[in-house]
């Protein structure tokens, strides 16, 4: 089994900007993140809120350099992500993952839930044999509420919790230190939002992990994060 | 005004019966804002569809839903569609109901030529102080949907629902999917329209609270309590209301148990009770309806 435990990381963005360009020649510019500073200490939930199109997406996709910001810095572990080579950068990603929106999108429909939870196993080889491989996914299964009769089916066959669930243990597969949970209850009834959220937390106290919550649901916010960012217009504008 | 008597629609599917609804009762009153709400599955969407008789053909539907004294299943098709978009209006949720090649003031005024007769030019007229009234602007009538935002296309499909003047409205989720700020401008709209009857469904518990007269929970195709929406707040009677309540974040985000059963092979008996802390023996027998203070409730517990 792959420790799960042991020290987190701190995450830190400096002067991050990210400008999307369309139109003829770049002629329409959207700034969707226009110079924000943010730091996340290890263990830390902080929420990130906002109105829809605020750039609060966008943030997180940065923090995880799935999408290369303009100018700026990513520090995660002391090291400056924006200046790695890719072949780097994809080592450090196994310690950084995105919980998604939407968790029927974010599953393969033709893949069983046993294959990808198993996939980023297997792209980082990080197991030797099936049966190591098959241990550890029944633990991880486990962990998220899941009974192994589920991973035998497809996305389809599965409610929104339980695919929810499915998302968050292909996420916890490579032990990661930070998380960006891109509203990840927006879509489910409140008794599901409540156990996601409950799961979210305890797996934070067991493996120390550090969440950026992205949200715009206030009352959430309040009852989950040790601090809330507000962002308008690509900006923080306020914390509370 | 509306008033449903034991209704009960089946899905008939490959993998058998799909009891959505299972004899429900409902009363409607006149001028108040009835708010239906549960999980997605519990059927209060179906339950909603069958009032304007817009049910998939595999869908067995028996009971009575009257209303103003006519049983709506009794109708013809002809007569139906009268009275679909001029005595019930319908407003669908957000995102595709807009035809996209259409203006958003061409369409909103079909259903007033259509209904009311009018002449294309005083149908616009009235569309566009509908447009000024719910804060759209009059001048943005002759945009066409992909050019609103999520929040606005929500207000255009109340301005169509209301353009005809419909004795009921009844809203699918009006608030799901749009941000917190835009929700509180959906709740200010629906005040706005006062003395229209509104069945409203939804599961967005801040919406029920800061709108609705009175509010029914439905629990996998039935109606388990139905109270004042102050009572319901304050005081939930149902175990299941009360789970509801506390698992929302400000109230100790506390989750049910458990899953929501089948619908096809629904638990004998009260169906919440294999996932209620106050289940006993009682409970394996179906809970009858039992008014308390004027609140209905299916529990034994009130029995």
């Amino acid at each position: 089994m792959v420790d799960l435990s042991g020290v987190g990381y701190m995450i830190k963005g400096i002067g991050l900007r990210k400008v999307f360009k369309s139109g003829i020649f770049g002629s329409k510019a959207v700034v969707a993140v226009d110079g924000v500073n943010i730091r996340i200490e290890e263990g830390e939930t902080v929420a990130l809120v906002g109105e829809s199109g605020s750039g609060k997406s966008t943030l997180g996709k940065i923090l995880l350099m799935l999408i290369k910001p303009d100018a700026g810095k990513v520090i995660f572990d002391g090291i400056d992500l924006t200046k790695l080579k890719r072949k780097e950068l994809r080592k450090i990603r196994t310690k950084m993952q995105l919980i998604p929106q939407h968790p029927d999108e974010a599953l393969d429909p033709r893949w069983r839930i046993y294959d990808s939870i198993a996939e980023p196993l297997r792209i980082h080889k990080l197991v030797s044999s099936k049966t190591e491989e098959e241990n550890l996914i029944f633990e991880l299964i486990r962990a998220v509420g899941l009974k192994e009769e589920h991973l035998e089916r497809y996305p389809y066959a599965l409610s929104g919790g339980e695919l929810q669930r499915a998302v968050i243990a292909r996420a916890l597969t490579l032990n990661p230190k930070f998380i960006v949970c891109d509203e990840p209850t927006s879509m489910l009834d409140l008794s599901t939002q409540a156990s996601i959220i409950r799961l979210l937390m305890d797996l934070q106290r067991k493996f120390n992990i550090s969440y950026l919550f992205i949200t715009h649901d206030l009352e959430l916010a309040k009852v989950i994060a040790d601090r809330i960012l507000v962002m308008n217009a690509g900006k923080i504008i306020d914390e509370i | 005004m509306l008033k449903i008597e034991n209704l009960k629609v089946y899905f008939k599917t490959d993998l058998g019966i799909v009891k959505a609804v299972d004899g429900v009762d409902l009363d409607v009153h006149k001028g108040e804002k009835f708010t239906l709400i549960g999980e997605s599955g519990s059927g209060k969407s179906v339950l909603a569809v069958s009032i304007l008789r817009l049910l998939p053909k595999n869908a067995e539907i028996c009971g009575k839903i009257i209303l103003n004294g006519k049983n709506l299943l009794e109708l013809g098709e002809e007569e139906m569609r009268k009275i679909r978009g001029r005595t019930i209006a319908w407003i669908p949720q957000s995102q595709s109901s807009l035809n996209p090649v259409l203006t958003v003031g061409f369409q909103s005024a079909e259903p007033v030529i259509e209904h009311l007769g009018l002449d294309k030019k005083s149908a616009f007229t009235k569309v566009l102080k509908i447009f000024d009234f719910l804060g759209i602007g009059r001048n943005r009538a002759k945009d066409y949907p992909h050019q609103f935002s999520g929040g606005m296309r929500q207000r255009i499909l109340v301005a169509m629902g209301i353009s005809t003047s419909p004795e009921l409205i009844i809203a699918d989720e009006p608030t799901k999917g749009l941000d917190a700020s835009k929700r509180a401008q959906i709740i200010e709209l629906f005040k706005k329209i006062e003395d229209k009857t509104m069945l409203i469904i939804t599961h967005d518990l801040n919406f029920a609270e800061r709108l609705a007269d009175r509010i029914a929970v439905m629990y996998c195709g039935k109606i388990v309590e139905v109270s004042s929406a102050e009572d319901f707040f304050n005081e939930p009677l149902h175990p299941y209301s009360k789970g509801l309540l506390d698992s929302l974040p400000s109230r100790g985000l506390k989750p049910i148990r458990g899953f929501q059963p089948s619908m096809i092979n629904p638990p004998k008996g009260c169906r919440f009770r294999e996932r209620c802390e106050f289940a006993s023996e009682r409970c394996k027998n179906e809970p009858p309806l039992v008014s308390v203070n004027g609140r209905f409730v299916r529990c034994w517990l009130y029995d």
